[in-house]
């Protein structure tokens, strides 16, 4: 099907974590002060990029016959992790404020690169089929 | 390196100088103390900086040896400083000893002022960096737009 | 790398077939060294497939955040782009000058 190529669906599915570590960062910066509260980190990355190597490998050596590529990306998981082994104040806590504002400004620049190259795709190909004519 | 490494290297500075900046707060409040949990007077700490040694992985040796590598920097430890305590002649004071002197923490206010400064002028140069380099992707992202 | 496919590679070779039919007649067209507009816009077609596998390669580096060379990736999208429409603008030429060509009374 036009516009779900495997790219689009990596960038969606990039998207889909990026959203989910900046719910966790800002609930971790609202819980900065919790008493026994452990910061919570979102994991994706490995999970999608061993699932790239996974339909690399399997599709080298049988093609896409039992897999559909798309769906499993979109299966990938996304993780939340507790933090237990970050050092930890008198309170329990372990939150690293200076750490979470720099994830968070991380997260959100990532996320704004994302959808631009998504913006790119389908203005490239909305482009390819209007043949150019406005 | 993973997603604007640069940020992170900002973000170690960052917690190094406020790690540092607590243990100050820490020397300059108990200047006084003669008398710690463990019953002898209070010692001056220090923070021990070093770079970040990476993770052990082939990314990183390779950066290494290709000289691409850049580091942050981590408090390695907190040493007590080992300079000695400070005697003051003080025979009325409860912990004076058989010779009525009391021993002081090793702890210079004024240095500690001025270690202070440095501190808070190295954290906000470590929060300039980082918005330099916010700045700097943000306007990548205007290529071609 | 494979999963990441050059795509929309069917439909360009359907605009490959096209210009096959479109060059033959221009033979005289040959004396200035083979590079008529057959060539130019084999050209045009390999450099839009090459920009968009980089643009490919780009996206799943991003995603799984191991990139730190943010800049180069925008400028591979321009070019991606820049690269597409010129040939779309190009094809649509072409067929203005064939219609064109064609509608002459003979």
């Amino acid at each position: 099907m036009i516009g779900n190529s495997i790219a689009s669906a990596l960038i969606q599915k990039a998207l889909d974590g990026t959203w989910q570590r900046q719910k966790a960062i800002a609930g971790n910066i609202a819980n900065h002060e919790t008493p026994g509260y452990k910061a919570v980190k979102v994991s994706f990355e490995e999970a999608l990029k061993n699932e790239v190597k996974r339909l690399n490998t399997t599709s080298m050596s049988s093609g896409f016959e039992n897999i559909d590529p798309l769906t499993s990306i979109h299966n990938s998981k996304i993780r939340f992790v507790t933090d237990q082994f970050g050092s930890e104040r008198a309170d329990g806590n372990n939150v690293n404020l200076e750490s979470e504002n720099i994830e968070m400004a991380k997260t959100q620049i990532q996320y704004q690169y994302l959808t631009r190259a998504m913006t790119d795709f389908y203005s490239r190909l909305r482009y390819a089929i209007s043949e150019g004519k406005r | 390196m993973d997603f604007l490494g640069a940020l992170n290297i900002s973000g170690s500075g960052l917690t190094a100088q406020k790690m540092r900046m607590d243990v100050i707060s820490q020397n300059i409040a108990n200047a006084q103390v003669t008398r710690t949990e463990r019953g002898t007077p209070y010692r001056r700490k220090m923070v021990v900086l070093s770079s970040i040694d990476g993770n052990g992985s082939f990314q990183d040796a390779l950066d290494k040896v290709l000289g691409r590598r850049t580091s942050g920097v981590q408090v390695k430890s907190i040493v007590a400083d080992p300079s000695p305590l400070v005697p003051v002649y003080d025979p009325a004071h409860p912990d004076a000893n058989g010779e009525g002197y009391v021993m002081l923490p090793n702890v210079n206010t004024t240095q500690e002022m001025i270690d202070m400064l440095g501190a808070s002028r190295a954290y906000e140069a470590n929060v300039t960096a980082f918005n330099a380099t916010k700045a700097m992707a943000l306007k990548a992202l205007e290529i071609g737009r | 790398m494979a999963v990441i496919p050059i795509g929309s590679g069917s439909s360009l070779n359907n605009i490959r077939s096209m210009t096959e039919g479109l060059s033959k007649p221009a033979q005289p067209d040959q004396a200035d060294g083979g590079q008529g507009f057959k060539a130019v816009f084999e050209q045009l077609i390999d450099k839009v497939e090459e920009t968009e596998a980089v643009t490919k390669i780009d996206a799943y580096k991003l995603s799984i955040g191991e990139t730190d060379d943010l800049h180069t990736m925008m400028i591979n999208a321009a070019k991606a782009d820049i690269a597409l429409q010129t040939m779309v603008q190009l094809r649509n030429k072409i067929l203005d000058a064939y219609s064109e060509v064609m509608r002459i009374n003979l």
